[in-house]
């Protein structure tokens, strides 16, 4: 009978944690080892072998995409608790006046790292509403400058002035691969101050209402950006600093988040770094344009590309294409003509010239117009003008 | 959701309270078997041809002593990894800039994360003296109570001083494995060396860590007391300078 107790508690510690290392093994997938060569390890050194699975070997198993039928929730960010004093949220364009302070200014602020590269003097200025663009090559400082924001990082010298709390949101968010999806928004729900966003509206406007109780471990990159939203949303931050947060998704959820992100902006103040122009120029009110650390441009969006139109137009033609280009190439306020599939792309020497000039030669070489068109500046075109003319 | 409940769930869905259980209890069930029967062990593998061994009687003390000399090198061990692991907090970044933008302050970030490791440690140790103590009661009769009470909460506080020891290491250091392998050489290499210093010998934290299994043949005297204090307030530094140092972290 003392032989039984003896023994009993040993065997019955070795046997149940040998075979709880045995269903982890069976149910998760394995790391660092295959699972074979875990089973072995597990079997062969007791208990060390289960210890070290367990420590470094066991992994969480993946979760599914969401499903295709359930897009990120793209109506207004409204609040999941009764907020009286809240204003009604604007479904107008972004309207802040200039007595709003900005959300965030800094002055002078530089960051220089060893070899050289870092933030040279950047004066930043977000409004107080609305969304921030910030663009730039690779290098160009925006990553270190959005860590100078969130405080992840001292700045060698300058000032960064915040009326309200910051929240960044970086390009590839990770996670406690052992919390579920719902358990990871409420934790940084609770960190910070009452937020009008609860945890299940934030993980529907992410699209992520289906996984609320899957693990985070097996996520893929695009459903933890969609993480990294929610997270942000529920955070109750009036200032989201968000790092390419759509690097990682599909054409389709890129324009899902995109078109929360151009939400948000209606009640905070968003900083959206981002390499894909074209999506700044469909959300951004504001961009910054950073090059080698040092801010070149800061200002609306429409501003900074009607700066850069240039007096160009193009003209589709039914015919007469030829006569009229020969005929323009002369004349000392045409630019340049250009030769297309449909007609003419012509440049002039300025607006009034285009305007009011043009027409007329149109008519008078006898070509058949079909339409007339000015040729818009894009942000791209336009960021690539002010790297090349830095250059 | 809180911070303290994220740490409960980091030990228990991690596995590693497993981990850090099973190498106590192990210890605590099977060193005082191996005591029992080591002269049949090593008579069994030695064979009788050329090689008798003669073993002296096992008492109560012996098994005690040989739980206690373990745990503190594979017990040590293991807890120093599973600390590690949840100290590291800047080993992954997209993850620490979350929580550092998130927390109110860093130290409200890191102060759960040290509490529940070290109620944890502390736990598994007792287990084990528990274990260690039953067995040891079964098969050689029953240890001296009041110096195998003592040893258990010494080696429950040595197992929060590496906790301690790991948390300085990982407030320093970003990789986990480098925090991991720097408290390891602190508590297996510069603790023993403390001993080979003249005027701290018997005082400092490897008298501490020798203090279990040399209490099971010794009483307890003044060096002890010191030993002891020295340590806590060793380990009380180590907090503190982790604290500190966390508020100088970036990213």
């Amino acid at each position: 009978m003392r032989s039984i107790a003896v023994w009993l508690p040993v065997a019955a510690v070795l046997l149940a944690f040998v075979a709880f290392c045995g269903v982890e093994l069976i149910r998760r997938p394995a790391k660092v080892l295959p699972k074979a060569a875990w089973a072995l390890i597990i079997l062969a050194q007791v208990p060390l072998g289960g210890i070290c699975y367990l420590v470094f070997g066991r992994g969480e198993p993946p979760a599914s995409e969401p499903p295709a039928s359930e897009p990120p929730a793209s109506e207004p960010p409204r609040s999941d608790t009764p907020a009286p004093d809240r204003p009604p949220v604007a479904h107008e364009p972004l309207a802040v006046t200039a007595a709003d302070p900005p959300a965030v200014r800094t002055r002078a602020l530089t960051k220089v790292f060893p070899a050289g590269v870092g933030l040279h003097a950047v004066d930043l200025s977000v409004p107080a509403r609305g969304v921030y663009g910030l663009v730039g090559p690779n290098g160009a400082g925006k990553t270190t400058l959005l860590s100078l924001l969130a405080g992840l990082r001292r700045p060698d010298s300058g000032e960064i002035a915040a009326a309200s709390r910051m929240m960044l949101c970086p390009d590839t968010p990770a996670f406690e691969p052992w919390l579920t999806a719902a358990e990871t928004v409420e934790l940084f729900h609770g960190l910070g101050p009452e937020a009008p966003i609860g945890t299940d509206r934030a993980l529907r406007l992410a699209g992520l209402a289906g996984t609320r109780d899957r693990r985070v471990g097996g996520f893929s990159r695009g459903m933890a950006q969609r993480l990294g939203l929610a997270v942000v949303l529920a955070s109750g931050a009036d200032v989201l600093l968000l790092d390419e947060p759509t690097s990682a998704l599909d054409p389709q959820g890129r324009s899902d988040i995109l078109d929360l992100i151009k939400t948000l902006g209606r009640d905070h103040a968003v900083v959206f770094s981002s390499h894909i122009l074209a999506d700044v120029q469909r959300v951004a009110d504001t961009v910054g344009v950073l090059r080698e650390g040092r801010l070149i441009y800061q200002g609306p969006v429409e501003e900074l590309l009607d700066r850069h139109t240039r007096p160009s137009w193009r003209l589709h033609l039914r015919s007469g294409a030829g006569p009229l280009a020969d005929r323009l190439g002369h004349l000392g306020w045409v630019a340049s003509v250009e030769r297309q599939e449909q007609g003419l792309r012509v440049d002039t020497t300025s607006l009034h010239a285009g305007e009011t000039l043009l027409p007329a030669e149109i008519t008078a070489s006898g070509a058949e117009l079909i339409a007339f068109n000015p040729v818009g500046a894009d942000l791209e075109s336009v960021f690539l003008d002010m790297q090349e003319a830095k250059a | 959701m809180n911070l303290w409940r994220v740490e409960r769930l980091r030990l228990f869905r991690t596995g590693r309270w497993i981990a850090l259980a099973s190498v106590f209890l192990l210890l605590g069930f099977a060193e005082p078997l191996v005591t029992r029967y080591i002269g049949q062990l090593l008579g069994g593998a030695t064979g009788s041809t050329y090689i008798h061994v003669t073993v002296t009687e096992p008492h109560a003390a012996d098994a005690m002593a040989a739980y206690f000399g373990n745990i503190t090198t594979l017990g040590t061990l293991v807890t120093v990894v599973v600390a590690g692991l949840a100290f590291s907090v800047r080993s992954n970044p997209p993850l620490a800039a979350l929580y550092l933008t998130h927390v109110p302050s860093r130290i409200a970030l890191l102060v759960p994360r040290l509490a529940t490791m070290a109620v944890a440690a502390t736990v598994a140790a007792a287990l084990g003296g528990v274990a260690a103590a039953y067995e040891t009661t079964l098969l050689l009769g029953a240890p001296a109570a009041g110096v195998t009470a003592t040893g258990v909460l010494i080696s429950c506080l040595g197992a929060v001083f590496a906790v301690t020891i790991t948390f300085l290491a990982s407030a320093f250091l970003r990789g986990q494995v480098a925090a991991i392998a720097v408290a390891l050489g602190a508590m297996f290499v510069a603790v023993p060396s403390s001993s080979l210093i003249p005027g701290i010998r018997h005082i400092g934290p490897a008298a501490f860590t020798a203090l279990p299994t040399a209490l099971q043949t010794g009483a307890w005297n003044s060096n002890d007391t010191w030993a002891t204090t020295l340590t806590t307030l060793l380990a009380a530094a180590c907090v503190a300078g982790g604290l500190w140092r966390s508020t100088r972290w970036q990213l």
